[in-house]
Parts: structure tokens; C-alpha cells; sequence
């Protein structure tokens, strides 16, 4: 059982409110961006696609096997949370993600991630980026029933080792995986 | 009054994430020790509690302001500060990342918090602060020599489109005719096409068609970019598609709503015109228009007078009184004679000799066009342009986006929007669910009053041409300005030919900017005032813009001294002895807005925000039009009047580049401009929030064979120039723009590297007024 992020590159038309709703939920320093909008643009044939993504909350996540002061948990139902106060900024879940979910808060030096709004959740409520997207191209639930509602790629089946539960709705344009985008982004800033 | 119901908001109950997804979650937190990742970890500390930030806030709701959709927002304040700003429950789709982003804005140090007097040269950014007492006297001073020395029409104040709030503009208005009668600009920067063609023609303007695009199945989206600028209901333009419908979009960027559409048309910037009349010439050779709501809706059958080249009435007091030819009986008659055959064509009638009918006067302006000419002319394939009238006039439920798009920034921006009225009436495709012409929409059936009394002055003011806005103050023509007055707009990034607006402000000896921001503007003026934002002043909305009339609630002081527009105004008219007008409660200013509304004071407050546009609203519901005649009316008067053309027509564009003449072999290529999600015109751009999700600098859009012929690289620093200016960007070379087009952004600050309006169009005076900024010509180089 596990919660993922479904999310609709297919639809999504790029407008960041996703980013800038979390952002603001979180109270997040500026420099601090837990959900991020890329931008694909393709010439053949001619497409310009957004993903957003933000911590897909894997199923091996990496930042948890490599933080140094064991300071993230996989909760039972999938989320993994970051305990902020056990934190000591090291950064090696930022270099450890392959999708460079966990951001570094230069003016705190300790880092943030997302926690899939799991106090929202608690009260009822969706996570804030869900909430706030004007397409609806967000949603969040169990990962069966994303993968059986949704004609999509499914990134946790080979994309890599730490098992993402995050389903996306691909735009029929693109020739790629718009994750591997991420994934490739990612590791040429490293 | 009407109200909606949760239409296309995010719910939960509209998500695939059930109840029992949150149950899970509720159920999870504290359990993180019985987690499988927990289990391999034993020795860890459980999660820390959590705890809802939000629990003790206060809560409050404004509008968004700016030239936008008008959302609601809602803030949360804890201990005197608003920590978060969300969409609130009172929109009929939700707000963006630019109104999200106001939870920062009440806290972000570049704000303005006093007033600022220049100490450098104007431009250097150089000021002193001082305090509100000293720039009262200051100000006062100015405006009584002012005054004194060139009357108070050398006073020019200007409003912009940054907040449409009633405490803004219309406050502006009553102070300075209290004060005399100062004076201001004339020539709308947006869509001076729309007010020129569909208030003649259709009766009224932004009557709006939003809550009916879902239901269409057949959308044009001519010349404007919803994706960014109808944002929150964009996705209603995707479900016409899921739905097996068909978007179009014409543009020569290929833009994000066109990466989402069913096909993308390229036009020459500013050929629109063109290419609606070769529609129009397909739509009637192949009678594909629909004859019975042509004869029953428009004045298509209404003859003119071949020898005086005016309609005829049958009244001449009674401008309603048109007349068509009968068919059946053979004489003319009144056109809302009940049983007669109104003969579109007077061909082999009695009535051919002296007359004309508007459907004949149409159709010779559409003849000059047929689909090879429009293809030589737009370059746009003639196949494209026939397929397209065709599909358009035999769709159910076809709609035209207008929204008042860069294609009517253009020399023939008033017949490209007329030509497309044409189109839709002709069609009948106007006032059915699922069809019309969407304009800007919101309120404007309903009519609103202004929050403090206008006193009517004897005397008549020349206004400054707002394009010409440079010329004008160097040359002291209309008038002499010695103090302008800037508030809730942005000069220096959106007026056309920016060198030119710099020279004025540079000229004149006391410029004064109210705004939240050191603006590009403030960066030329003398005297620049912080005033407040959203949730730092009390204020109503009710605007054409959304269909909410709107409480903007005051949720904290804002930073530093800041103050609103109105308490500027309400200090300066006590040391002008305006007597009572500018000291009343804020409950009367408001009640005076929303009178004709039938919206109470009460109501507002309780409810924050009421719909009163429904969302069933079909605009011009079974073709009624809301002109004198109930039709819509081909012939425009006052298009005449200017000594243009009464029936909508095209001509090639002064600015073209493919005139053969010396300005466009020096500059050949086309540019047109474009909005960026990171702004609404100039209003947010500064924001740092902004610089972490969007890019940071200008992006220039080249084809990629314009860029080699010049040697541009994607990602090289380029600049666009031409005689006017100079505008520097980062290249993005493909595909996505037509060859000979070079695609600007809109909106971006002096201190970001300047905006594209240092190259724009500033001709000044065209049908109806309009903008030139997409009928521009550049060059483009590699950054030496």
C-alpha cells in the first residue's frame, strides 16, 4: 500500500502555480522549491510540454538509505517524511535523489522536502500543490488505483533503483519519458 | 442575484484521491514506527507531532487585481503577518501562481515602505528617503505652481491597468476634476480593436462567453495565448478536445495553448484582416452561412444609399429605423416589418440601382480575397483557409477567442476584430451555448457606480495621445505638463517606443509614481510613494474582468508607512479644501459602487464576493444583439466618421516587411510580442518567487533559419533593434515561431535589462485607435 502522485503532462500547460502554492503552504525560504515545473520542447514533432514533479515517494527512497542521521521515515502508508528537526543540512539526500527532490535552504542550512502535505491529508484536505493546480492535471492516491485509472507511463516500473510512486499521464507528443528528463537534468547539474 | 456552484474548482470530490486516501494518511501519522522503512531503522525517533500552522489564523479576501481573471484570494495572518495566500472558494476556476505569490509580497524587502525623493539623475535609481509630510508639502507645492504658472491641465495624471480595484482609478478620476480638471492620456494599450468594432457592431462589449467554451465543439483561438491569459480555465479548452471537439489556434508563435491544441496557423503578423474576409468569401460562395438567423439577427439585408453612402432609414429620427428591400412584395420596408423577404442581394431588383446591401458591401470587401490572394497575403495555405471556414460554419457550437489578443495590436487590429464579428453573426454562430465571440468578460451587464462623485467641469482638457506620449510632452503639444502623476501602471515597460516615454519623463519637472515596487517608471521619476497591496487597504472590485464583484479586505497595516491610493488622495484633498468629497467612511464608498448593482454593502461583506453573472450566461442570448436595432449592425458610423471605411476591410500595413521599401529592408523581419507566466504586463515580474520558477531573463523566440543567416546559436545573447531602440534577450532557436517572426515578452523591468516596448510600434492614429506593438519591424544580432 503506498500513496503517489499522479500528474497530467498530457494537460499540464506549464503556469508553476503548483511550485508557487507550495511554496507558500510551506512557508518556504526564498531559494527553497520543493515542486518543480520543467519545460520540454521538442522540433519533431513540435511539442512544448511541462512535467511537474516533486518528491515521488519511493518505495527504496534513496534520500532515506543515504541520510547520515537516519532523519527520514517511510511512513506505513507510503509517504516519506522528512523529521526536520533531526536535519543537519549535509546535503547527501540533495546529491543521493535522482530527481533532485530534497532542496537545501541556504539561509536555514538544513534541508527541506516534500512531505506530501501529510498533515493536510490528515485533516481531510489534498496536498497543497493538488489543491491549487488550475488544469486539475494533480491528484494523489493509492498507486493501484492510479495505475488502473490512468493510460500511463508508469515511472516506478524501470525508471530506477529507488521505485517512484508517481504516475504520469503522457503527452502523446513527446517521443521520451518526460522523467527521464528530470532524471537527466538532475545528474548533469551534479 | 445568482449564484455558482463549484464549476471546474479542484475538490476533493472532482479528484481521483478518495476519503479513504486520507484516512490512510490520517491513520499514518504517529505510526512511522511501525513503517517497513522504520522496522529496518528501530532506533529512530518516531516523527514529530504535527502541527496545523494554520489552526489560529485569521482568515481575509481580496481580489487579484491586475489586467487578469480577477480571482478571489484568501490570506491566512497569524501574530499580524499573512503566512499564506490561497485561491479561495469564491472562483469559477482558481488562481494562479501570480496571486499565490502575494503571501510573499506583503514580507519582501525590495517593497517600498516610504516615500522616496530623487538625489541622482532621473534613471540612476539614485533617492533619499523622506517623510510623508515632506512629500505632501512637496507635492502641494508642485501642484499649486503647477497651477499657478500653466493651469491645472499642466497636471497629467495617468492610471495603468495594475489594479482595477474602484479605490484606484475612479479615486484618481473625482480628485483630479475636483481639482480642477488635470489632464491625462487618450489610446487604450490593449484592445481599442474591440471597443472600436463590437460595441457598434454587436451593441456592448465584454459580455463573455468563458462559462460556454466547454460546451462548443469547435474553438478558434485567434491570435491570444489562454494557456497564460486565461489560465485558470484553460483546461475547459482542452475538454472541447477530450470531448471530440477541435481547437485552433492562429498565431505565429507556436504557443503552449497551441502545443495543447488540434492544430496550429501561422499568420504574417497583422494580416488577420485578410484572412477573416477570405473566410467570409468561402462562407457565402459555398452558402454556408446560415441564411435564416442572417435575415432574422443582423442588418446583412439593410440597404445603403449608393449616392450618399449611408444606411437608409426610414426615420431619420429614429436610428433603429433601417430598411431592406422585400423580395416578395417588391418595395422597401422597415426591417422589422414582420412577413417580408428581406433580399440580401438586390441583383435584378428595382432597388439595385440606388442601393446596396451591408451583406453585398461585406462581400465586395471580402471578394478581393480569395484563398490564393489571403495566401499570398497572411501566408497561410489556401487549402488551410477554405478547410477552415468550412469547419468553423458547419461546427454546432463554434466559438472565436478573442480575448482581446495581440492580433488586434496591429494597424488593422479594429478590422481584424470586426471581420471576425462579421464572420461569427453571419454564421450564426452568436448567443446559443457553446458559440459567440469571446471579449475580456465579467460584470458589465451589470453596472456599477463610482465610489466618490465626479464634479462635471465647464471647461474641455486636450488629452496627451498615450502613444505619441514622448512628442507630445517635448514639443508641448497638446499642453505643457509640469507634473505627471503615474499610479497603478508601468510607463516605462508597456508604452510603445520606450526611448520616446523616457524623453518625457525626463523632461518633465515633477513626475510622481505611486507604486509597491521601484518600477521602471519610479526609476525615472522624482517623487516615488509606496502605497498598499492586496490585503494592506480596503477596497471593491466589480470589473469587467470576472464575474465577481469582490471585497478586498484589509488583513494587515503592510510594511513600513505604506498607504493606499485613497489616503494619498484623501490627504491631498484637505490640503485643496475638496471640502467633504474624500472624507467619507469606506462603508459609503463602497455602498456608492455597488449601488446599481443591487448587491447590498451588507451582502458583500458578508458574503466577501457574489457572482452576478451566472453560470449558465449565454452573451447576446438568441442573437439578441444589444444595439439600437437588436441587430448586429455591419455599418459603422463612426468608423466613417474617422474617414475610414464603414464596412471592415484590409490594407497592408505600414509596417511590413514585406513592403518594398526602406524600412523593411533595414529591418525584415516581423516581431510580435508575448505574455510570460511570470507577470501579469510588468506586475509581479520583479518577484524572486517568480525567478525560481520561470526563466530569469527576456527570451527571444527566432526561427532557427533566421538565427543561422545571422549567426545566433540557441542560448546566445541577442539583440532586437530597430531605429526606436534596443532590446536584449537570451535566443530560443526552433521551430516554434514562424520564419520572419521574432517573438518578444511583454512586461520585463529596467533593472531585468529593459523591456521590448524600447522597439515597439508607437503609430498613432489608426482605426479605432489601436496599439501597433505586433505591427513592429527588427532586425536582430549576436551580443558583440
Amino acid at each position: 500500500m503506498a500513496l503517489g502522485f499522479w500528474m497530467n503532462n498530457k494537460n499540464c500547460y506549464g503556469c508553476k502555480t503548483c511550485s508557487i502554492a507550495c511554496k507558500s503552504e510551506k512557508q518556504l525560504n526564498n531559494g527553497v522549491l520543493l515542486r518543480h515545473v520543467i519545460e520540454i520542447k521538442q522540433k519533431e514533432p513540435l511539442a512544448v510540454s511541462f512535467l511537474s514533479m516533486s518528491c515521488n515517494h519511493c518505495e527504496e527512497p534513496a534520500c532515506l538509505k543515504n541520510c547520515p542521521v537516519q532523519a527520514y521515515t517511510k511512513l506505513e502508508n507510503g509517504i516519506v517524511q522528512q523529521n526536520h528537526d533531526l536535519c543537519i543540512g549535509c546535503q547527501t539526500c540533495v546529491e543521493a535523489c535522482p530527481y533532485g527532490a530534497p532542496c537545501y535552504d541556504e539561509q536555514e542550512s538544513k534541508t527541506y522536502k516534500c512531505d506530501m502535505c501529510v498533515d493536510r491529508q490528515a485533516a481531510g484536505m489534498l496536498p497543497a500543490c493538488v489543491a491549487a493546480c488550475p488544469g486539475m492535471n494533480l491528484a494523489v492516491d493509492e498507486m493501484d488505483s492510479l495505475q488502473s485509472s490512468h493510460t500511463a507511463d508508469i515511472v516506478s516500473d524501470d525508471a530506477t533503483e529507488t521505485q517512484p510512486n508517481f504516475v504520469i499521464t503522457v503527452d502523446p507528443l513527446l517521443k521520451g519519458e518526460p522523467d527521464n528528463v528530470v532524471v537527466e537534468n538532475v545528474a548533469s547539474k551534479a | 442575484m445568482k449564484q455558482s456552484a463549484d464549476h471546474g474548482m479542484p475538490s476533493l470530490s472532482r479528484r481521483t484521491f478518495v476519503a479513504a486516501a486520507a484516512a490512510t494518511g490520517a491513520a499514518a501519522v504517529g505510526l512511522a514506527g511501525c513503517s517497513p522503512a522504520a522496522e529496518k531503522e528501530p532506533e529512530k525517533e518516531a516523527s514529530p507531532e504535527v502541527v496545523d500552522p494554520y489552526a489560529n489564523a485569521q482568515v481575509f479576501y481580496t481580489s487579484c487585481p491586475p489586467e487578469c481573471q480577477h480571482h478571489n484570494l484568501k490570506a491566512y495572518v497569524v501574530d499580524g503577518e499573512i503566512v499564506k495566500v490561497e485561491s479561495s472558494e469564491m472562483n469559477d476556476c482558481s488562481a494562479c501562481a501570480r496571486g499565490i505569490s502575494r503571501s510573499y509580497m506583503s514580507k519582501d524587502p525590495n517593497r517600498l515602505t516610504v516615500p522616496l525623493l530623487r538625489d541622482g539623475e532621473k534613471g540612476s535609481g539614485s533617492f533619499k528617503e523622506i517623510t510623508w509630510d515632506e512629500a505632501f508639502d512637496l507635492i502641494e507645492e508642485k501642484f499649486r505652481d503647477a497651477i499657478e504658472t500653466d493651469g491645472v491641465q499642466s497636471i497629467c495624471y495617468v492610471t495603468g491597468s495594475g489594479n482595477f480595484g474602484s479605490m484606484h482609478g475612479p479615486v484618481a478620476t473625482a480628485f483630479f476634476a475636483h481639482l480642477g480638471g488635470a489632464s491625462t492620456t487618450v489610446g487604450s494599450l490593449c484592445c481599442a480593436g474591440t471597443t472600436a468594432a463590437q460595441v457598434p457592431i454587436y451593441g456592448q462589449r465584454f459580455l463573455d462567453t468563458r462559462n460556454q467554451i466547454e460546451k462548443s465543439d469547435y474553438v478558434i483561438v485567434w491570435g491570444n495565448n489562454p494557456s497564460i491569459s486565461k489560465q485558470g480555465y484553460f483546461q475547459r479548452f482542452e475538454r472541447v478536445i477530450e470531448n471530440g471537439g477541435k481547437v485552433v489556434v492562429i498565431d505565429p508563435i507556436f504557443t503552449e495553448s497551441a502545443s495543447k491544441a488540434s492544430e496550429w496557423i501561422s499568420p504574417w503578423p497583422g494580416t488577420d484582416a485578410a484572412m477573416a474576409l477570405a473566410m467570409i468569401k468561402v462562407v457565402i460562395d459555398e452558402e454556408l452561412y446560415d441564411k435564416d438567423y442572417t435575415l432574422a439577427h443582423t442588418c446583412a439585408p439593410c440597404l445603403v444609399d449608393k449616392s450618399t453612402g449611408e444606411p437608409v432609414l426610414e426615420d431619420e429620427a429614429d436610428p433603429a429605423s433601417f430598411v431592406v428591400f422585400d423580395a416578395a412584395g417588391g418595395e422597401i420596408v422597415r426591417h422589422d416589418k414582420s412577413g417580408v423577404e428581406a433580399a440580401l442581394t438586390l441583383d435584378g431588383t428595382s432597388a439595385a440601382d440606388a442601393y446596396s446591401t451591408e451583406f453585398e458591401l461585406i462581400y465586395a470587401e471580402a471578394a478581393k480575397w480569395d484563398v490564393a490572394a489571403a495566401e499570398a497575403e497572411c501566408g497561410v495555405p489556401a487549402a488551410d483557409i477554405e478547410r477552415l471556414a468550412r469547419e468553423y460554419a458547419q461546427a454546432d457550437r463554434a466559438m472565436i477567442i478573442q480575448n482581446m489578443g495581440g492580433f488586434m495590436r496591429t494597424e488593422n487590429g479594429t478590422n481584424a476584430v470586426a471581420t471576425q464579428l462579421y464572420l461569427a453573426a453571419l454564421c450564426g454562430h452568436v448567443g446559443h451555448e457553446g458559440d459567440g465571440v469571446s471579449d475580456a468578460g465579467g460584470v458589465n451587464e451589470v453596472k456599477t457606480g463610482a465610489p466618490i462623485e465626479v464634479p462635471k467641469l465647464d471647461n474641455t482638457v486636450p488629452a496627451i495621445p498615450r502613444f505619441r506620449f514622448g512628442e507630445a510632452v517635448l514639443n508641448e503639444d497638446p499642453l505643457k505638463v509640469n507634473v505627471f502623476w503615474s499610479m497603478t501602471g508601468n510607463p516605462m515597460t508597456q508604452w510603445p517606443n520606450t526611448n520616446m516615454v523616457r524623453k518625457g519623463l525626463e523632461k518633465i519637472p515633477f513626475v510622481v509614481t505611486v507604486d509597491q515596487y521601484l518600477t521602471s517608471t519610479a526609476l525615472y521619476s522624482d517623487l516615488v510613494l509606496p502605497v498598499a497591496a492586496q490585503f494592506e487597504h480596503e477596497d471593491v472590485l466589480a470589473n469587467h474582468r470576472s464575474h465577481w464583484i469582490q471585497l478586498c479586505e484589509k488583513a494587515i497595516d503592510g510594511p513600513g508607512e505604506v498607504k493606499s491610493d485613497f489616503d494619498i488622495f484623501a490627504e491631498l484633498a484637505g490640503r485643496f479644501d475638496f471640502g467633504e468629497a474624500f472624507s467619507k467612511p469606506m462603508e459609503e464608498m463602497i455602498s456608492n459602487v455597488l449601488e446599481p448593482t443591487g448587491v447590498s454593502y451588507d451582502e458583500l461583506v458578508e458574503q466577501k464576493a457574489v457572482d452576478v453573472v451566472g453560470y449558465d450566461y449565454i452573451p447576446y442570448k438568441d442573437g439578441q444583439f444589444l444595439t439600437k436595432s437588436k441587430k448586429a449592425e455591419f455599418w459603422v458610423a463612426a468608423w466613417k466618421k474617422e474617414g475610414f471605411s464603414p464596412i471592415a476591410t484590409y490594407v497592408r500595413a505600414e509596417e511590413d516587411a514585406r513592403n518594398e521599401n526602406e524600412l523593411a529592408s533595414k529591418y525584415p523581419l516581423f516581431s510580435v510580442q508575448r505574455k510570460t507566466y511570470r507577470s501579469v504586463h510588468s506586475t509581479f515580474n520583479n518577484l524572486e518567487w517568480m525567478d525560481e520558477v520561470c526563466d530569469v531573463q527576456p527570451v527571444i523566440l527566432l526561427n532557427e533559419a533566421d538565427a543561422e543567416s545571422r549567426g545566433i546559436a540557441d542560448g546566445d545573447t541577442v539583440v532586437v533593434y530597430n531605429d526606436r531602440g534596443e532590446h536584449r534577450g537570451i535566443a530560443e532557436v526552433g521551430t516554434r515561431i514562424k520564419q520572419g517572426v521574432v517573438g518578444l515578452q511583454n512586461g520585463w523591468w529596467e533593472q531585468q535589462g529593459g523591456s521590448s516596448s524600447y522597439v515597439t510600434n508607437d503609430k498613432w492614429k489608426t482605426l479605432g485607435g489601436t496599439h501597433c506593438c505586433n505591427q513592429t519591424l527588427v532586425e536582430v544580432k549576436k551580443e558583440a
